[in-house]
């Protein structure tokens, strides 16, 4: 029996035969819409979960979170019912910090732990996340937008820059992530037993490749490095290429 | 021109993949079928809201009342049924 329809997983396709599920976390200010590709490209036997935070999409009306320690155990709440069959979690910027702490959240309440874990455009969770640019968080709107895209160019799209009622909708939910990127405190633990594949874009100036090699203090397994041609978006400037790469690496997890 | 079509319009000029031939009908998942990008969920509900002078309430935010052309039909109109 499948599990009933939950606000964090609204918008998916289910496949009740599936072999594994795989849940996406997304970047600051992305909503599930940025894996909206992925479940058609990947192969049957994998059910592509793209995660929705409060605040976006179909939960534009929830209250944003600002700290990884309140929203994470909510996730770990929402995802619960559809860890009963093997998973993997992919996120990427944000969304990988909120991935790796979700596969420690699996630990604390000795739940099946994720078969793999995808760490993509994020550096190492122990290494300050602003040290090498500086903090956005004073930035009024104009120098936010700014600053994004010269930190991860392509970010927004140019049709919400040039809609003022857009932005003022997308500018909150990214405030209030950058809260929570910036926000983040690490604390030590264990590694975890789980394969790790940190992904990155080879030009991406905010995550440099060899801060990838970083992540391996976090697997007791084995840490794989990817890196794809692109800068900080190569997760959709080069969706094809990674997908083709994911769907041969999922064969194997 | 009649509810559904304002809506066909309106999904029509913000179609992500939009060929000559493609043709999406009253019934059809417009998410599922992946015609539409991350900011449609946005437009749309802008769009019910301001055309249609409702408020789309966290409790109306569920995929079943925005999927498809004939939903947002009949969700605009239980709405303005009040």
């Amino acid at each position: 029996m499948s599990p009933p329809p939950s606000r964090w997983v609204a918008s998916h396709q289910t496949r009740p035969d599936a072999r594994l599920r795989l849940f996406c976390l997304p970047y600051a200010g992305g909503s599930s819409m940025i894996y909206r590709n992925w479940s058609k490209t990947l192969s049957a036997d994998i059910e592509v979960c793209p995660v929705e935070l409060p605040g976006r999409w179909m939960r534009m009306r929830e209250p944003l979170h600002t700290d990884t320690a309140t929203l994470v155990p909510a996730i770990m709440d929402g995802l619960l019912p559809l860890m009963d069959r093997p998973f993997a979690i992919f996120g990427h910027s944000l969304g990988a910090l909120l991935a790796f702490e979700l596969a420690r959240e699996c630990r604390r309440r000795q739940v099946r732990a994720p078969s793999r874990l995808y760490v993509s455009g994020r550096r190492a969770p122990h290494l300050y996340p602003v040290a090498v640019h500086g903090s956005f968080l004073h930035l009024d709107d104009n120098g936010l937008v700014d600053a994004m895209n010269r930190r991860y160019p392509g970010g927004f799209a140019p049709e919400v820059l040039a809609d003022a009622e857009l932005l003022s909708v997308v500018l909150p939910i990214l405030r209030a992530d950058m809260v929570m990127f910036e926000g983040y405190k690490f604390r030590e633990e264990d590694p975890l037993d789980v394969p790790i594949v940190a992904l990155g874009g080879a030009n991406d100036d905010a995550t440099p490749v060899a801060d990838l090699e970083d992540w391996r203090r976090h697997s007791s397994k084995n840490l794989d490095l990817r890196t794809f041609d692109g800068h900080h978006f190569f997760l959709h400037t080069c969706e094809a290429a990674l997908l083709e790469w994911l769907a041969t690496d999922l064969k194997s997890t | 021109m009649d509810i559904r079509e304002q809506i066909r319009n309106f999904i029509a000029s913000n179609l992500v993949i939009y060929e000559d031939n493609a043709k999406f009908g009253d019934d059809d998942d417009i998410f599922k079928a992946g015609f539409v990008d991350s900011m449609f969920a946005l437009k749309l509900v802008q769009y019910v809201e301001k055309e249609h002078s409702l408020r789309v309430e966290n409790d109306d935010l569920q995929l079943a009342n925005f999927n498809s052309v004939a939903n947002i039909a009949k969700f605009i109109a239980r709405k303005k049924a009040g």
